[in-house]
C-alpha cells in the first residue's frame, strides 16, 4: 500500500543564523542512505531553518521514516501535516533542494509541491501555519529592505562563509565528469577553498551555475562544505585575491587541444562524421 | 614558434582497450602529417609492444599515445616513455576481480602523487556489468586500492571505442593540467 507523507521540522542550528548548516546535509545524507535501500522516494525542502520533508513509498517503510525524523536530533518541532494514500509516486528518486528568495525556479518548483500537498494538508496549529507559509510564499515578499536585501542575498549564495573541499573525486555511478566540473572539481581536490575565492575567479558566468554544480556534488556526497567561524576574515582574503594577477595563460597545447575537441564536437552535431 | 609534442602513456592489463583507445584517438586527428621518420610512425615502439599512435593538433603540436603492458615484467617499456609525462592513463577492465598488485606496481612505478603527474583510472567494458550497483561495488575496491597508494585520481568509465568517450577524456586530462600552476595553490593551506 503506497502512501505519501509531508513533514515539517525546523532545523537547530548551533546559532540559528540563515545559512544552511553541515547539519541539514548530515540529515540529509542519512535520510539519502536510508530512503535508497528502503525504495522511498521524495523530496527534502531546505528554506532558512525550516525543513519539508515529502516521502512517498510502502505505507510500513513510511511509519518507520516518521519514527527515524522523531528521533533526530539535529531538528525539532516535527509536524505531520500530510499523511494519505496514493496511486503512484509522484516523484521518480529522492533529492533535496536548498531553496533560495528570487528564484525562479525554486518557484516554480515549490508551486508543484505545493499543488500536490494541497489536497491532504492538515496543517494542525500556529508553527506549522507559520513555517509553511513562509515557505512556500518565500518568493513572493514584497519590495525589500535594504536589511532584507542583504538577507536574500545570503539565500542566493547558500556556501557563501563557508570553506569547500573535496576529499576525493566523484564516483563515476554518481556523478559523470562533464566540462563544468572538470573545470571545478581539480580545484577542491584535497584542498580547502573559501567559497568566495572560487567566486572571484570567475570560472563560471553566473555564479548561480557555480552553486548548482557545488549542489551536485554535494548530493554526490563528493563536497566538504565547513561552515566558517569568523567570515570577516575570508572576505579580507578574498578581496586580496582579487587584486592578483589572473591565472597565467593557457598554454598553446591546450589551446589547440581544446579547439580541436570543441570543433570535433561541433563537426558530429552538424552531420558530416 | 617551437614544436610541442606531449606524451600520454596508457597502462592496462590485456584486453583492458589500450590498443583500441590509441587507434580511437589517433583516427580523429584532425592534422594529418606524413611520418618522415621512423619517431613518427613510432616504429621503434610497435616493435618492441608499445601501441604507439599520435593525435596531431597542429603542424607542431601532437599528442604522443604509448599503449603499454600492464604487468611489472615490461617495466623497461614503461622506462621508454616515463620522462616528462603529459598524462597517465591507468585503463582498468571492468570485471569480477580486480588486479591489485598490477595496479599498485603500475602506481609504484610511475608514482604520480611524486611527480605531478597527471593521473586518470579508466574503467572500460563498464557497459558489460550487470547493473550499476555492480559497477559501484568494483569502484568502491578500485578506490580503496587507490587509497592504500596514496593517490586521489578520478575514476571514470571510459569505452575506448567511442569518441566522445576519448574526447572526455582527453578533456579531463587537460584540466589536470591546471593544477600544476593552479591559482589556488598559493593558498593551498589556507586552514
Ligand atoms: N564492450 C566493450 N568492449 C571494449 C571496451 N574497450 C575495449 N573493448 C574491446 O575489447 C577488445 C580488447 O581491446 P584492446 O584494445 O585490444 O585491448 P588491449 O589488450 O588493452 O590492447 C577489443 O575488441 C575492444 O574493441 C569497452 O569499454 N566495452
Ligand atoms: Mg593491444
Amino acid at each position: 500500500m503506497l502512501k505519501r507523507i509531508a513533514c515539517l521540522s525546523s532545523i537547530d542550528g548551533p546559532d540559528n543564523n540563515n545559512r544552511y548548516s553541515e547539519q541539514v546535509f548530515n540529515t540529509f545524507d542519512t535520510a539519502r542512505v536510508y530512503n535508497k535501500e528502503h525504495d522511498i522516494v521524495g523530496v527534502f525542502l531546505v528554506f532558512k531553518n525550516i525543513l519539508l520533508q515529502v516521502a512517498e513509498g510502502e505505507a510500513n517503510e513510511l511509519a518507520k521514516v516518521i519514527y527515524r525524523i522523531n528521533r533526530d536530533p539535529r531538528i525539532s518541532d516535527v509536524s505531520i501535516i500530510v499523511n494519505e494514500h496514493i496511486e503512484k509516486p509522484a516523484f521518480s528518486r529522492w533529492s533535496i533542494k536548498l531553496l533560495s528568495e528570487n528564484c525562479d525556479a525554486h518557484a516554480q518548483h515549490l508551486k508543484k509541491i505545493e499543488n500536490l500537498l494541497k489536497g491532504g494538508l492538515n496543517l494542525s496549529g500556529a508553527i506549522d501555519s507559520i513555517r509553511y507559509h513562509k515557505l512556500f510564499n518565500m518568493g513572493e515578499t514584497s519590495a525589500p529592505t535594504s536589511k532584507q536585501q542583504i538577507d536574500s542575498h545570503e539565500q542566493s549564495a547558500p556556501f557563501r562563509d563557508t570553506v569547500l573541499s573535496m576529499p576525493s573525486w566523484p564516483r563515476p555511478t554518481q556523478l559523470r565528469l562533464d566540462a563544468a566540473l572538470m573545470k571545478l572539481c581539480p580545484l577542491l581536490i584535497k584542498k580547502h577553498v573559501p567559497y568566495q575565492r572560487l567566486v572571484s575567479l570567475n570560472l563560471f558566468a553566473h555564479e548561480q551555475e557555480l552553486t548548482e554544480l557545488l549542489h551536485r556534488l554535494q548530493q554526490a556526497r563528493a563536497l566538504e562544505v565547513i561552515a566558517v567561524a569568523e567570515p570577516d576574515n575570508l572576505r579580507i582574503l578574498s578581496s586580496q585575491r582579487e587584486n592578483k594577477a589572473p591565472a597565467p595563460a593557457r598554454g598553446r597545447f591546450s589551446q589547440a587541444l581544446r579547439s580541436f575537441i570543441s570543433n570535433h564536437r561541433a563537426k558530429g552535431i552538424a552531420g558530416h562524421e | 614558434m617551437s614544436r610541442i609534442y606531449h606524451k600520454l602513456a596508457i597502462v592496462g592489463e590485456v584486453g583492458a582497450g589500450k590498443t583500441q583507445l590509441v587507434h580511437t584517438i589517433s583516427e580523429i586527428s584532425p592534422f594529418v602529417t606524413e611520418a618522415k621518420s621512423s619517431v613518427d610512425i613510432g616504429k621503434e615502439y610497435t616493435t618492441v609492444g608499445i601501441d604507439y599512435g599520435r593525435l596531431s593538433l597542429d603542424s607542431d603540436i601532437a599528442l604522443g599515445l604509448y599503449g603499454l603492458p600492464g604487468q611489472k615484467r615490461f617495466q623497461l617499456l614503461w622506462d621508454m616513455v616515463k620522462q616528462g609525462l603529459w598524462g597517465l592513463l591507468v585503463l582498468v577492465k571492468y570485471n569480477d576481480e580486480l588486479n591489485v598488485s598490477a595496479l599498485n606496481d603500475v602506481l609504484n612505478h610511475f608514482d604520480p602523487m611524486k611527480n605531478q603527474l597527471p593521473l586518470v583510472i579508466g574503467l572500460t567494458h563498464s557497459d558489460l556489468a550487470a547493473d550499476e550497483d555492480q559497477i559501484d561495488l568494483f569502484v568502491d575496491i578500485l578506490h580503496y586500492a587507490l587509497e592504500q597508494n596514496g593517490v586521489t585520481a578520478p575514476i571514470v568509465c571510459l569505452d575506448p571505442r567511442e569518441v566522445e568517450s576519448s574526447l572526455l577524456l582527453l578533456q579531463l586530462f587537460d584540466s589536470l593540467q591546471d593544477t600544476v600552476h593552479d591559482p589556488m595553490e598559493a593558498h593551498r593551506d589556507v586552514i
